[in-house]
This record gives C-alpha cells, structure tokens and sequence, in this order.
C-alpha cells in the first residue's frame, strides 16, 4: 500500500498551508477563503478540544456544543451590554475587550464543564453519552429562552471585539488571530498528552478496571480532561461569535455536537492534529457537496455510515500509517 | 500467635440465586503464598473482587493488617498495600509497553495532576523502567504497543505491573493460565523469588505450581471454603480428595 | 383544579407518547447494548407516512396502519443493513453511524415531501370535545391518544411477562449472555426486537401528527426527552420506561403551565414569566440530574 508520510511533514506542510493562506486567496483574489478558512480553524479548535475527550480521556460526551455556545454567548451578552452601556444585571459592566471577555468565555464555559462533567461522569458508557447530550440540550433551551438576548432568533454584535495592537474587524488579522490560538491549544494540549497527567487519561482510556487497580481514582483525572475540554470549545466559541458577529441558540444545539464528533473521527481519532484535517475535510466537503445539490445530507450521511464502518483511522491515520 | 496480613471472617457474596461466597473465613499470614484452589465456577475469582473492592460482600468482614477495608473504594485498597493481576488480562492495550510499566510506577507517586513534563522523562520513572522490564523480560518490548503482545507476553506485564507498585499482598488470578511451559517456569521463579519479601494470595489451576509453591492452601467449592492448611495437610484431607483433587 | 386535571391530562398523554417512544428503545439499548441516535427519525417516518395516507385515502385508520407498517419495515431494513455491523463496535461509532441515519432520513423526507411541514387531519369521529367533568372539557382525540397508549402498555406488558418471547427478550435485555444460553436464533431476535421499537416510534409519531406540526427534524427534540426518559428509568428496563415516562410527561407539562404563575407570586410578572419559562424547560433535565445523583444508574437498573 502506500508508504507512510511521516507525521511531522504532514503537520509542517499543514502549518504552511494555513500561515500562506491569506497571500494565496489575495494572489487568487478570492477573498471569502479567508473567512471560510478562518470558519475551519475555529471548528478545528473546537474539535481538537473535543478530540481531548473522546480520543484520550475516552469521554464519548454528545454535548459538547454547548460549550462552544456558552463561549460565545458569554462574547455577545458583554459587547451587547457594552454597547447599550448597559451593567449586565445591573451588576457587571459589559465590555468589547478581548482581553477581558475572551478569558471570561473559557473560564465560564470551563465552570459549567466542571458541573455538567461532575454529574456526568457519575455515569459511563451509554448513559453518559446520554446525559452530555441532555445536559446540551437543556442548555440549548435556556438558551432559546433568553428573551433579553434575542431568544430563538439569537443576538447580533455590530462588531468585532478589541484588541491592543490588533484591528479584528479586518478579516486576516483576524484569521491569524485564530491561527494563533489554534496553534497555541495543539502545541498545549500536545504536551498534555504526554504528561503524567496525560499517561493516566490515555491509561484511563484504554482500561478502567487496570487504572483503578493501579490505585489511581479515575473519575478526577476524566473530569479535569472535561474541564480542560470544555474550556477549548468556550475559546472557539468566542472566536465563532466574533467571526460571524452573530450568536444563536443554534450554536448550542446537539447536531453541531455531532458534527464536531464527524470532524474528530474524519481527521483521526486520538491525533490531536488528526482533527484539524477532518474540521477543514468536513467543512469542504460541505461546501463543495452544498454547491452542487442543497439536498447534500443526503449523500453525506451514507458516506459517514461509510467512514466509520471501513475507515475508522481517519486521514490523518491513514497518511502516517502503513498497512 | 501468627501475624496475619489478611483475615476474612464470614464473607458472603450472591449473584442473583448464585451464591459465589459463602460464609468465607480463612487469614493469610504475612509472607506466606496463600494459594486458592477450586473447581471451575468455586468462587474464586469472586473472592479476589471482594477483597480488591470490585465487588461489595453482602455481609461479612475483611482486615488488611487488623484494619477494616470493607468501606473502602478500590483504589483506596491499593493505597494500603494490594496488588491484584486479573484471570482475563487487563492492561493498557493502547498504550506503549513501556507506557505501561511508567504508569504503574507513578500510579505509586503521589497524584498524577502534572501536566506539561513528559512521563517518560520523570525521574523516577528514568530510574526504575529499566529494571522493572527487565524483571518480566520484557526490556526488548519496550516500544512495542501492549495490545500486540503475545497472550504470554501480556501476563508478564500484567504481573510486572502488579508487582512495581510493592504491594504488601499480591492476589494473582491464574497467572500460569495460557502460558507456555517455559512462561510457566519463568513466572514460578519470579513468584518464589517474591517469598518472604511480598505475601501472595495465589489462584491457580496448575497443582504441581501451587503445590511447590505453596506454604498455606485454602479449598473453596461452591462458594465454601472447605478445608484450609499447609500443602502436606490438604493433600490428606480426604473431603479434598473426594470433591476435587480426586478428578484429577 | 379544572385546570389542574386538564394539565394533568395533557401530562398524560405525553407520557404516554414518550412511553411508546422510549419502551422499544430502552430495549435496542439493553438486548443489543447498541445506542441508536436514529430512533426519531422512526417517528417521523410513521407521522409522514401517516399524513400522506390518511390524505390519500381519506382514512385515518389506513394511515395509521401504513405509518405502523413504513416504520416497523424500514427499522428492520435498518437493522440489518446497518445496525448489524455496528453489535461489535464501540459506542462511539454507533453514536456516528446513526447521526449519519439521521442525516439521510432528514433529508430524504425533504426531498419526497419538501421543506413545508404538513398538517394532518383529525379524523371527523374523533374532532371535538367532551365534557369529562363538570366544567372540564377535553379533546377526543387526546383522550383516544392515551387510551390507545395505555392499550399498547397492556399489550406490551402482557407480551413481556406473559408469553416465552417476552421473557426471552426481559432476560437478554437485563443479562445479555442469558440470550444465548436459552439457544434462541439471536439475530432473528433482534431484527424483530428492534422492529418491534420503531412500529412504536412511528405509532407514536402518527399519533402527534394531528397535534403537532408534520415536519423534517420532528423526531429529534422528542428523541432526547426519550433519553431523558430511559436515563431515569435504567437503560434495559421497561418499567422503567413506564415510569420515566410518566414523570417526564407529568413533569414537563405541569412545569410549563404552573411555574410562570408560581414565580409571579413573589417577583415581577414580566420577570416572573421569563425566568418561568425558562426554568419549567430546564425541568425534566433537573429531574434527570436529581434522579443521577440519587441513583446513577436510573430508578430500575439491570445487572449489565
Ligand atoms: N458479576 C457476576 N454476575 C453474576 N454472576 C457472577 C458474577 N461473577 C461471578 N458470577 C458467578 O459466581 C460463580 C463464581 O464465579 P467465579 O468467577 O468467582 O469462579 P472461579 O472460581 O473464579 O471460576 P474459574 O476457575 O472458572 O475462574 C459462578 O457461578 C459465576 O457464574
Ligand atoms: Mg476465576
């Protein structure tokens, strides 16, 4: 069969490719890559955060949206009331400052993760994918039943937040805004999975009954995973509020879940960068097939039926590995 | 008086209407291989999980070095010195053999929650791997992934893991079970090696293991134990005779 | 307290359609130890196929005989096209292959039927109302959706408890090496098993046809109350679908018309009603948490 690529040339080739972007959609001039791409690398960010969980903590959570749409959410109800000037309930001042609001939107979404995941991992298997999923879903709901900030019909941002040295509201800045973070949670969440901490997740992962004979108490180590998880998708999430200028309760909904679980399968499970390959594959593939037919689902989720039945390593296994 | 390490008093463990544990009481004395013998379906295997924590008894006590652990979580039990192997292997398949061995030497470590050095680099795990594979024969596997080991292999490992972490007791279950002949030599020269230093709770089918090996044996049949004494004393014990060694 | 019992009716009969959901699915769960993401899309099916029927034919009857017929034969189609590769494999890839069903029966229903919802028709012998109690006047036909509900519960009660099949699939759904030891042709089983589980999804499905609007994703918000419902009760128990049913329906229905007005008796009445209505959505989920926290396994859990 074909010979492996070693997995640095695909990552270094990856890296070129995303950093060169905005030169070569200008030298095309075709300027909505730039947003599109910018769309792909928050997804990746996303999916890499949900490849955390599934791929080494073995957390097969269903509700991982929803911390993407908290993230965003928090970035919206700030620069809403900054922009009313407006205290957020009467209390806190609203601010447009990335500085500020962009750590507000992790450290939130990273508490509810804390809660959702300490009641969640009571649970294992079926049911906790079950219950991540419910959990999104009332989340989802609250969310609808935010009449204050648009309810269903979501909340708009006239612009993007500030940031010192920064102009956001111009596309490539804000492209390589994100590549930034993206590249910063790989190379963090690298050196996570090689750690101590890392090694008893994978441990974890592989066998339970040998982590809890070895003395270790699982469900602490699975729960800061959730946490750690949950605090990546709520950056994305204040990235994709940013990018859009627009939150709805659609962020928070189960399918953008599911389709945040393709992408990590798509990419390769358990690689980390594996990811970043399925969320640009997806969101591609989505593009192009959406071209053609808008009736695209309907090839879609056979072909997915397909992936997962004969091709479960993902690109990015099947790049780096022989056989 | 003898210095009992473990002592179990009327332990009862039911599954439904199989009762798998019944009204359990033997001790097993620090240093001594205590090997647990019985048919198929005994109730062996039930006892390991009680005592190990997998499994709550419904009445009955156990005592590890005159404290009760029936209240604590299994990895608790470890903490206060078991080790365990499993009948059906359990180790990390995913993970490197030398992953494997690492973490469970840091299991032993105190916590975990160190999250930007390299495990592998750790001090104590560069001081010790070495060694710690080569004890089960396995340094050359090293970067090998656990779940392409030969059945052999993974019991190796298997025991290897269990015994990193310097329990006080060691319950193997059926160690020598899928092994070659020269596996089943080997194990049996790591497991009396052990003698004196780690008390063992030993489950094996092989008799001409556990009867070299060892010092205390305790018969279980249908969730009783039957008889329970030195190799010498069972081998006479006619009610043994009759319910098990007699098939043989 | 008119209102009250009304509520408590309406109560009811959510249960009760949850119940037809949750009762087949709790089962897929236990016997094949499969999750299955695609159990609604069997309820839309049936509510499809029911509308166009019934439009078709003019009976009410033949459409649901067909949504009946549509959604037992293209769960079994599913069975054993898909869901039978998927025995083996992990979670995480049932949880895949059946988002992808979703994907494909979503769409396929807006290719054949288009993106409109459609309405479906009560039949004339079942419009109108009556007067239960004095003062408390009920719709037929909620009142025919519970009686029929309860008649299935019956059935399925008998089914299970009363003849050798229900017992062999009680034993399989609570240990599932006991199937194998009882020599039953396992994957005859569970085609028919799962076939079983979406004729009631799409009974449940025609049923909310004339209630709510016929639409493309329809199956999807009441597959996650099914959820809900099989958390509470224990994955594999279908006593406990019935009462994680009933406590859903009950829960959900009361909370969305009690708790506005109970908020507004000591806080603002604009604030009241959001804060109300927020709080009776989230309701049935803190009954979930509530019921986790207690019993991690739900109120009837199996050996598995
Ligand atoms: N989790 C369980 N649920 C139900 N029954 C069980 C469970 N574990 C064990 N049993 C039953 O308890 C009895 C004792 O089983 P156990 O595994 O302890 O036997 P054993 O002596 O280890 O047998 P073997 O030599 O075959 O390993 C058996 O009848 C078995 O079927
Ligand atoms: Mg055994």
């Amino acid at each position: 069969m074909t010979s492996a690529i070693p997995k640095t040339v695909i990552i270094i080739a990856g890296a070129l490719f995303f950093c060169s972007l905005p030169w070569a959609a200008d030298y095309f001039g075709e300027q909505y890559l730039i947003s599109l791409f910018t769309r792909i690398l928050i997804y990746s960010l996303a999916a890499v955060s949900l490849d955390l969980l599934i791929g080494y903590g073995g957390l097969i959570s269903l509700g991982h949206a929803a911390f993407v749409g908290i993230g965003a959410y928090v970035t919206a109800i700030f620069f809403h009331h900054s922009f009313v000037a407006e205290p957020i309930a009467g209390i806190v001042a609203g601010s447009d400052n990335a500085l500020l609001v962009w750590p507000l939107a992790i450290i939130i979404s990273a508490a509810f993760a804390l809660i959702i995941g300490s009641l969640s991992l009571r649970t294992s298997g079926m049911h906790f994918i079950m219950i991540t999923l419910a959990f999104a879903q009332m989340l989802y709901y609250f969310a609808v039943g935010l009449e204050k900030y648009g309810g269903d019909d979501g909340l708009s941002l006239y612009s993007r937040n500030q940031l010192v040295g920064m102009d956001l509201n111009n596309d490539v800045h804000f492209y390589f805004v994100c590549l930034f973070f993206l590249t910063l949670f790989l190379f963090i969440s690298h050196r996570l999975v090689k750690s101590r901490f890392g090694l008893v997740l994978r441990g974890a992962a592989s066998s339970s009954r040998r982590i809890k004979a070895l003395g270790i108490p699982e469900r602490r180590y699975k729960l800061v995973c959730f946490v750690i998880g949950g605090a990546g998708a709520g950056l994305a999430g204040a990235l994709l509020a940013n990018q859009t200028e627009y939150v709805s309760p659609g962020l928070l909904h189960w399918t953008l879940s599911g389709e945040l679980m393709v992408m990590v399968l798509l990419g390769g499970l358990g690689s980390l960068f594996g990811p970043v390959l399925g969320a640009t594959a997806y969101l591609l593939l989505e593009e192009t097939l959406a071209m053609y037919t808008e009736h695209w689902m309907v090839y879609f989720g056979p072909i997915l039926i397909m992936v997962v039945l004969f091709a479960k390593r993902g690109l990015f296994g099947f790049l780096t590995q022989k056989e | 008086m003898a210095d009992y390490i473990l002592q179990v008093k009327g332990l009862c463990k039911s599954f439904g209407a199989v009762q798998a544990s019944q009204d359990l009481s033997f001790g097993i004395q620090r240093g001594h291989i205590h090997a647990l013998i019985g048919p198929n379906g005994a109730g062996k295997t039930t006892v390991l999980n009680l005592l190990s924590g997998e499994l709550q008894p419904d009445s009955g006590s156990i005592l590890l070095n005159s404290e009760e652990i029936n209240k604590l979580p299994v990895h608790k039990r470890v903490k206060a010195g078991l080790g365990r192997s499993f009948q059906i292997t359990s180790i990390f398949n995913d993970l490197s053999v030398a992953e494997n061995m690492a973490l469970a030497i840091l299991a032993g470590r105190g916590h975990n929650f160190r999250f930007w050095k390299n495990a592998m680099a750790v001090d104590i795990v560069q001081h010790t791997l070495t060694e710690a594979l080569a004890r089960v024969d396995l340094s050359g596997r090293a970067e090998q992934q656990a779940g392409r080991l030969s059945h052999g292999e993974k019991r190796q490992l298997e025991v290897g893991m269990a015994l990193v972490g310097g329990p006080q007791l060691l319950m193997l279950d059926e160690p020598m079970a899928g092994q070659g002949a020269g596996g089943t030599v080997e194990l049996q020269k790591l497991i009396s090696g052990l003698k004196g230093t780690t008390t063992i709770l030993l489950v094996e089918h092989d008799m001409d293991v556990v009867f070299s090996l060892a010092d205390q044996i305790s018969v279980i049949v249908y969730g009783h134990c039957i008889a329970s004494g030195s190799p010498e004393e069972i081998r006479r014990n006619s009610e043994v005779q009759n319910a098990y060694l007699g098939e043989h | 307290m008119i209102l009250f019992i009304e509520q408590l009716l309406n109560g009811l009969q959510l249960g009760i359609t949850l119940f037809l959901m949750s009762a087949g699915l709790t089962l897929v769960f236990g016997i094949m130890q499969v999750i299955n993401l695609a159990h609604g899309s069997f309820y839309m099916i049936g509510a499809y196929v029911g509308a166009t029927v019934t439009v078709f034919t003019g009976s009410f009857v033949l459409g649901v005989m067909a949504a009946l017929a549509a959604a037992g034969i293209t769960g079994m189609a599913v069975e054993i096209l898909v869901l039978r590769q998927l025995y083996d494999r992990d979670h995480l890839d049932q949880v895949l292959a059946t988002f992808g069903l979703i994907f494909f029966f979503n769409e396929m229903t807006r290719i054949i039927w288009g993106k409109q919802p459609l309405f479906m028709d009560m039949p004339v012998w079942l419009k109108g109302s009556i007067e239960l109690l004095p003062g408390l006047v009920y719709p037929i036909y909620r009142l025919a959706v519970i009686v029929v509900g309860m008649s299935v519960a019956l059935l399925l009660w008998y089914l299970f408890s009363r003849t050798r099949l229900g017992m062999q699939i009680r034993a399989g759904a609570s240990n599932r090496d006991m199937i194998g030891a009882l020599g039953v042709n396992i994957k005859l089983l569970y085609t028919l098993v799962f076939g079983l589980g979406t004729l009631l999804a799409g009974l449940a499905g025609v049923m909310a046809g004339p209630i709510f609007a016929v639409e493309s994703g329809m199956g999807e918000s009441i597959l996650i109350l099914t959820f809900v419902v099989i958390v509470i009760g224990g994955i594999g128990s279908v006593r406990g679908a019935v009462v994680g049913a009933l406590m859903v329906g009950l829960v959900d229905t009361l909370g969305r018309a009690f708790l506005p007005s109970l908020f507004r008796t000591f806080l603002s009445s604009s604030y009241a009603d959001s804060v109300g209505a927020s709080l009776a959505s989230m309701s049935i989920y803190i009954l979930m948490a509530a019921v986790l926290i207690w019993k991690p396994r739900g109120l009837f859990p199996s050996y598995n």
